[in-house]
Order: structure tokens, then sequence, then C-alpha cells
């Protein structure tokens, strides 16, 4: 074969390859969308399951899942941008700053089923916050604290030093040309980095298992230490433990669940790709 | 004639290389001061000792004095960010925040706390009149400051240092990115400014030191080898390898 030849057939191997990513993901949602969209109307989005969950719609779960969504965003925002600024900024390399480094690529390759077990551990029987939401949302968010601590300090790594040293050579403090200057340009990556994470939180079933997600609740909660149902596992329960559910229920429920957190991903690249555009360093 | 700033003994290290090395240098208040010497001659590394930009590099180190108004900016209980109020810098490469032309201007005083209520308006507008960038820019002030051209760009740097009002301007090559005719501009503007400022000012163009400035100092390998009186300098230079220097054949 020619040079010209194996040129040919690589590049059609690679885009072969490549192509191939691409297919699972289309499957999924194809195959989810033609099972599942029969089942979504007004009534599964906003009204509460009947009848053993087997009719009636979903609504508490979605509801369930969108208030552990912004409780995880509370809790991890503030400590993972102010950790980011902390590493990026301040950080001198030495023990303590190795050992944060490690504690955080070790968090982000914990099992989420730890987090859970640790949630139950720290927040539900230690702290005696028992099976609520606000346990949830700390096991959560500390589940997603190292995603969103890399990926805002590497938006921060990103804006030029030239900014700093201006803004301090005009007689800026540190902290000034920080939140003046290096916040305000990392923070389209950040926001990036934060939505990343809340998407798989949104999604993940083991870190609420144990934590706060309830099999069935007739009621909506009413304070941070109510339990919720939520859609990752209610998803699980609907599929493995009642008998004779509706298959339509069940794709329909996975749908809305892939939908959230498509949604999410969406904006956060949408974020990425606009600020990109606008970026002229 | 009053020195703004007596430098004194002065030696610098980046870990344990010595970048200058015994440097005496007085700078004359509101006098232009040329700093002029091949690339790696230390010139640029002083300049930013002037005003302790070097303390943000890790592992360098100084020595000796550099007195402004009399006060050594290197004792234990100077205020880094008041003393880089007082001794603002123009950089190299035209490098506005990617704000507003208004924003630009108005960064200084707004974070020193300078605009007290209705006159920030005022601050910018005399500051880019200052920087003879006024009449470019009156009607979009609100404009991106990264739609100017290079030298309008450098033009709003140096409005940006002037509007906090500092004592000394230290300038390092700010003309080498731009065309003849800005760079022209840059140095009537100079020649403005000097009336208000101390400027120092960092060039590899032999004709822009010999053009803009009152005193030419001229440094190899971290040392200065000659400072004087510019015309002096370039007509009658003491030192051999200053002459060799400034007429092409050494550098």
């Amino acid at each position: 074969m020619s040079r010209q030849q194996t040129q040919r057939l690589a590049v059609i191997l690679i885009t072969a390859v490549a192509v191939l990513v691409f297919i699972p993901v289309l499957l999924v949602i194809f195959y989810l969308i033609a099972s599942g969209i029969g089942a979504i109307n007004w009534e599964f989005l906003t009204a509460m399951p009947r009848n053993g969950m087997k009719e009636g719609g979903i609504m508490p779960a979605i509801l369930g899942t969108l208030i552990l969504t912004f409780g995880t965003a509370i809790v991890s925002m503030p400590v993972s941008i102010l950790a980011a600024i902390y590493l990026a900024e301040y950080a001198k390399d030495n023990r303590l700053t190795r050992t944060i480094r490690m504690a955080i690529v070790n968090l982000a390759g914990i099992p989420s089923i730890v987090y859970g077990l640790f949630g139950l551990g720290a927040f539900v029987l230690a702290a005696g916050f028992g099976t609520s939401i606000l346990a949830g949302a700390l096991t959560l968010g500390i589940m997603t604290m190292p995603v969103v601590i890399s990926t805002a300090e590497e938006a921060i790594n990103a804006v030029p030093q030239q900014f700093r040293t201006v803004s301090q050579s005009l007689g800026a403090t540190k902290w000034q040309t920080i939140r003046h200057q290096v916040l305000p340009h990392a923070l389209p990556g950040i926001l990036t980095g934060m939505i990343l994470g809340l998407s798989r939180a949104a999604g993940e079933t083991a870190p609420i298992l144990f934590t706060v997600a309830a099999f069935y609740v007739p009621t909506l909660p009413s304070s941070v230490f109510d339990q919720t149902m939520a859609l990752p596992y209610h998803l699980y329960v609907i599929s493995t433990q009642v008998p004779g559910m509706p298959l339509s229920i069940q794709y329909g429920t996975a749908l809305v669940l892939l939908m959230i957190t498509l949604t999410l991903t969406l904006l956060a690249t949408g974020v990425r790709t606009s600020v990109r555009r606008r970026r002229d360093w | 004639m009053q020195n703004k700033i007596e430098v004194s003994d002065f030696n610098f290290y980046y870990g344990n290389f010595q970048a200058l090395i015994d440097l005496n240098i007085p700078i004359h208040a509101q006098q232009i001061t040329a700093l002029i010497g091949p690339s790696g001659c230390g010139k640029s590394t002083f300049l930013r000792c002037l005003n302790r930009m070097n303390d943000t590099i890790a592992g360098t180190r100084a020595e000796g004095k550099v007195l402004l108004d009399g006060e050594d900016i290197y004792a234990p209980h100077v205020d880094v960010v008041a003393l880089r109020q007082r001794i603002g810098m123009v950089f190299q490469r035209p490098n506005p925040f990617p704000q507003s032309i208004y924003d630009n201007v108005a960064y200084g005083p707004r974070v020193l706390g300078m605009a007290r209520h209705g006159s920030l308006d005022q601050m910018v507008q005399n500051s880019l009149k200052d920087a003879s960038l006024w009449d470019e820019v009156r009607h979009r002030l609100k404009d991106s400051a990264l739609e100017l051209n290079p030298g309008q760009q450098q033009r709003l740097c140096i409005a940006r240092t002037i509007a906090v009002q500092p004592e000394v301007i230290l300038m390092d090559e700010p003309c080498s990115a731009l065309d003849p005719v800005a760079t022209l501009r840059v140095e009537d503007l100079m020649r403005q400014l000097v009336s208000n400022y101390t400027i120092v000012i960092v060039t590899h163009n032999m004709q822009q030191a010999a053009r803009a400035s009152d005193w030419t100092g001229f440094f190899w390998l971290g040392r200065l080898v000659e400072f004087g009186r510019t015309e002096t300098i370039f007509s009658s230079p003491k030192q051999e390898l200053t002459e060799a220097y400034i007429t092409g054949r050494r550098g």
C-alpha cells in the first residue's frame, strides 16, 4: 500500500471511530423519546402520582430534583469558588497546597455510593438532620465540589496575567484585582463548571439514596428537614420495586430526567461558546 | 535641581542571578529620563524595581536604596499598593482591559476610592484630554477599548495611568508595538506630560531617546555604564562602549 493510501485509510478509520462515539448518545436519546414521549403530557408533569404511582404524574419527583439541584448549588458554589480563588491566586507551592490538591483529586475519584454512605453517617445521623433535603444537598454539594473547583481554577488561570499586572500597577490591592478584573473575566468559565457539576448532581441516585430520597410521599416538602422524592431515585423505584408499572411511565420519567440534565449541559456549552466568541484577548 | 528618585548602591537578584549591579542613578523631577541598552541589560528590570512590580515575581531580592522624595521605597513599612499609585506604569504592548474606554480610565480612581459623586466623569475627561485622546473618543466613551487602534490604545493606557494622579510615570518601551506616526504622537504626549510628571522611559530606539529625553542612562550587562544629559551622551559620550552602542557598532 502506498503512503497516500495508508493516509486515506487512516483518516477513514479515525473518522469512523469518532462517529461511533456519537452513536450511543443518539440511540439513547431517540430510544427514550420514541418510548417515553407518549407518556408525557401536562398531567404527567404537574400532577401527584396516583394509584400506587401507576397513574397520575411525577411532579413531586421533578420538583424534588429541582430543589436538590438548587440546594446543591447553594452548598457547593461559595465553597468551591473561594477554594478555586485560593488555589489559583494565593496558594504557594507548599505542603498545605499539595495536601489540598490531593484531597480534591481524591474527592473526584470517590464512587458516588460512598458519598451516599458518608452523607448518611455525617449529615443524617451524626449531625442529626435526618433523611432530609438538607442532608441530601450537603452530600451532593460535596460531591460536585471537585469538578467545580477544578473548572473554576482553570477559568481563573485563563485570565491573562497582564490584567493583574496592570491593575496592581494602578495601585489596586490584590483582592481588588481579583474582585474587579479576575473574577468578572473568569465568571463564564466558573458558571460552566458549576452547571456541569449540577447536571451530574441532578442525575445521581446513589448519594441521595440514604440521605433524602423518599420512595413515595403524598405531600410536597415544606422545609429543608423534609424528605422529598427525586427523579433518579423515582426512576429506580418504578423500574425495579413496583410490580405492574406501565412501561410508558418508566420511559417518560427517564425522558424527563434526561431532558433536565441535557438542558443543563447544553446551557453550559452555550455559556462557554458565547463567551469564547466575545473574548478578544 | 531636585531629584525625584535617587537610586544608590542598588543590586537586584533573580534567585542566584544578579540582574542589576551597584546602580547609582538620579531621576530628576519633571524631566524625561531615557534608559537605553541592549536586550537583557537590565533596564526593564530596573524600571520595574522603581514601583516594586518585581515583588510579584517569586525568588527576587533587592539590596540598596531607592529614595522617592527622600524616602526609601524598599523600607519594611512601605505600603506597596500606595507606592504604585504614586509611581504609575505604561507597558510595552497596549493592554487596555477588555472593557469600555470610560471604564478603563475610571478603573484606577474607582478602586482607589478617588471618585466622589459626579467627579468621576470629570476625572475621566481630564485624563483623556491630558493623554490627547479626548477629541478622538469623546463620542464613543462606552465603546470597547479594543476597538481603538494600537496607538490610541497606548494613549488610553497612558490616560488610565495618569487618572490615578501619579507623580512618576514609568514607560517600558511604550512605542515598540506602534507605527512611526503613533510613536511620534506618544513622544509629543510625553513632552506635554513632563511639565506635571517625572517620566522614566525604557527604549530600544536610539532616535527616540535622543529626540524625547532630557537625561539618558546607558545600561550594559546589569551595570550603568554612563549617565548624563541626553545631548552629551549622544554627541560626546565619555565611554567607548556607549559610543559603540549608540552608533550601532555594538549591541
